[in-house]
């Protein structure tokens, strides 16, 4: 419909449309393909991760299983995708077919591997980006409305976090401690928070000096009534902005580490060490595939919630444009 | 007996300069049912003393001296038991009600919760009262209206919402800073004639700020005239019109447009305030004042009565001199 026919629309109605921010950021959203593909991408991401119980009996391969169907018996490498399915789908099932191949010298299906590692990205982006946010609204909420003091030892505490390098650290604490997956989801909070806290205390800083937080105080409104009620429900835009960029970070930063073998352990499934068992030996030269699969559904992946990010983010702003 | 009564309040907010007395030994009071209409320019601490008797002011700011609520004493009073009687028995409305309305909450949200706040009641009786407040400041169709947010509202109807806000509780103290000051003229109109309304029906006393003399001269029953965090003058309405006392009140007065508009510019009080930082040892408006003496220069004057009702003049001129002056100019506006 056209601008014109929809303000004859109005017209006819007898009213002009007024709209809360909400709508007009749904508006605005739904309007922004990019931003609804990664949406797409995601959910179809989320269905990929649950239906790993489904691939491992469809395949009858189960997760973290060294098949010897799975490693050619002259090359000794990994069998490449559709290997012994030579009946076509029919044949899965068959434990010689390997719709995607395998994914290492051990034989592990690569469907059911890139399957549950989804599922290990998708929970520790998750994970990782929930205790992230909430520690970033705590620290940032209470420097930005106690100020004074108290902002100055968070302010600086940001600044130190920041400025740490997070890989060193983290493999560090790694050899130190031993990885697992709270480990690796513990330290990935631990150095996101900052940035994220830095946009709420920044919002906090400027909303708490607004008039309307003093009407609330003249009404009789207690500090934490006003945290909670006034100002928490205005950082719920940047709250989605971050917390989907956050997501992204969370998972290639466990991609990372994995790939370096300072990540999880080897029982859980991970694309970041499925990129790796490609290297030693140049195996990725004869058999591209061990990378291109799981580096191509990671790029992907953060893509997705970075470029989902940036459309909320572009939905969100008060100086976007109005969309009739 | 007076439902406010300010005595001797001061006001000092610490700043990288030094201490800045903005309001310094301000004393008054309002009977309830009353209209206290507070006059001077911007900075003269009208609105640093409208806060510090609400207790809105940030820690860094010192209030000293007496402020009484009834029979209570709020300085001193613990943050708690402050917040208590704001909303409940003391109210207050913004300057701008574009910005006093929190954006992303529904006009409902914030008078139901303003009601709650206070009252132990359902939240369906906070809405039945959240509407009548709302009907009672004249607010069309009320019921559709709870479900707006204050953006879909023209900023005279969101300043009819805070006035509704600040009176569900029904204060016995409603602090007005500026309400009309962000308003177009026709709304200002239309907001003055709601508080002239409202002024019969809620048995509160009022305290008015503002720098509008036209604005006193329609609602108020008591003027004090601030000048540099003192009160210069305090009259009745009447008997400041028609025989004003201090050559500040004196300056306000001829600068207002009178009915002679074509002939010739406004008048304009020569200067700027002193600076409250380094306030001057003598009267504050010595450097301004036409009429200044040497004793102007080194004695504060103190605010004296007049022996004409409550009035009360801080200037060293003598009686004669200001009855003369304060009736000529009276005269000239009249004619």
């Amino acid at each position: 419909m056209s601008t014109v026919e929809q303000f004859e629309d109005m017209k006819t109605e007898g009213m002009v449309l007024a709209r809360t921010p909400r709508q007009l950021a749904f508006a605005r959203l739904r309007r922004d393909y990019v931003a609804l593909a990664s949406l797409v991408f995601i959910i179809l991401l989320v269905l990929f991760a649950l239906a790993g119980p489904l691939f491992e009996s469809w395949t009858g391969h189960p997760v973290n299983k060294s098949n010897s169907t799975g490693v050619d018996d002259y090359t000794l490498l990994p069998v490449g995708p559709l290997h012994g399915c030579a009946n076509g789908l029919a044949s899965v099932g068959e434990r010689a077919c390997f719709v995607l191949g395998a994914s290492n010298n051990l034989g592990y299906d690569m469907l059911v591997q890139l399957s549950f590692g989804a599922r290990t990205s998708l929970i520790i982006g998750i994970v990782a980006t929930f205790l992230t946010m909430v520690v970033a609204l705590l620290l940032g909420v209470i420097a930005g409305y106690v100020g004074g003091w108290t902002d100055t030892v968070i302010a600086r505490l940001m600044d130190i976090v920041a400025a740490f390098p997070f890989l060193l650290f983290a493999i560090a604490a790694s050899v130190a401690f031993g990885a697992s997956l709270w480990f690796v989801i513990l330290i990935i909070a631990l150095f996101s928070w900052f940035y994220p806290g830095r946009i709420f205390r920044g919002e906090v800083l400027s909303l708490r000096n607004r008039e309307f937080v003093t009407a609330a105080r003249m009404l009789g409104a207690s500090n934490s009534r006003i945290v909670f009620r006034h100002l928490m429900p205005q950082l719920i835009g940047p709250l989605t902005v971050y917390a989907s960029l956050s997501v992204a970070g969370a998972i290639a930063a466990e991609a990372a580490l994995s790939y370096l073998g300072f990540g999880l352990p080897l029982e859980i499934p991970s694309w970041g060490r499925m990129i790796s068992d490609a290297v030693p030996g140049g195996l990725y030269i004869n058999a591209p595939f061990l990378m291109v699969f799981p580096g191509t559904l990671l790029v992907f992946t953060v893509l997705a919630f970075n470029l989902l990010g940036d459309g909320l983010r572009d939905a969100l702003d008060p100086r976007g444009g109005t969309i009739l | 007996m007076a439902l406010l009564t300010v005595e001797n309040l001061r006001t000092t907010f610490r700043t990288d300069d030094g201490p800045v007395g903005a309001v310094d030994g301000v004393s008054l009071s309002v009977d309830a049912g009353q209209v206290l209409g507070i006059v001077g320019e911007s900075g003269c601490g009208k609105s640093a003393m409208s806060l510090s008797i609400m207790g809105l002011l940030p820690k860094s700011a010192m209030v000293e001296g007496s402020i009484r609520l009834g029979d209570r004493e709020l300085v001193g009073l613990p943050g708690g038991e402050l917040r208590r009687l704001r909303g409940a028995e003391m109210a207050m409305i913004f300057q701008d009600p574009m910005t006093s309305l929190n954006p992303v909450m529904t006009i409902g949200w914030q008078l139901v919760e303003a009601v709650r706040l206070h009252q132990k009641v359902s939240k369906a009786e906070a809405r039945r009262l959240a509407i009548e407040g709302l009907a009672a400041v004249g607010i069309p169709s009320p019921e559709d209206r709870l479900r707006s947010y204050p953006l879909e509202l023209s900023g005279g109807m969101r300043q009819r919402v805070m006035i509704a806000m600040a009176l569900l509780n029904r204060p016995r103290l409603l602090i007005a800073d500026e309400p009309t000051t962000a308003l177009d003229v026709t709304t200002q109109a239309q907001i003055l004639e709601l508080m002239r309304e409202l002024r019969r029906e809620v048995d509160a006393a009022i305290v008015l700020i503002t720098h509008d003399l036209g604005v006193v001269a329609e609602l108020c029953d008591e003027v004090a005239v601030m000048y540099a965090g003192r009160v210069v003058e305090r009259a009745t309405v009447d008997e400041l019109f028609a025989r004003p006392q201090h050559p500040y009140t004196w300056g306000l007065l001829a600068s207002l447009p009178g009915r002679n508009l074509a002939s010739e510019r406004l008048h304009q009080i020569p200067g700027s305030p002193p600076s409250l930082l380094r306030p001057p040892a003598g009267c504050r408006f010595a450097a301004r004042c036409p009429f200044v003496m040497d004793v102007c220069r080194d004695d504060p004057p103190p605010l004296t009565p007049t022996g004409r009702g409550t009035a009360a003049v801080a200037c060293h001129l003598a009686q004669d001199v200001r009855d003369r002056e304060g009736a000529r100019l009276s005269g000239e506006e009249r004619a």
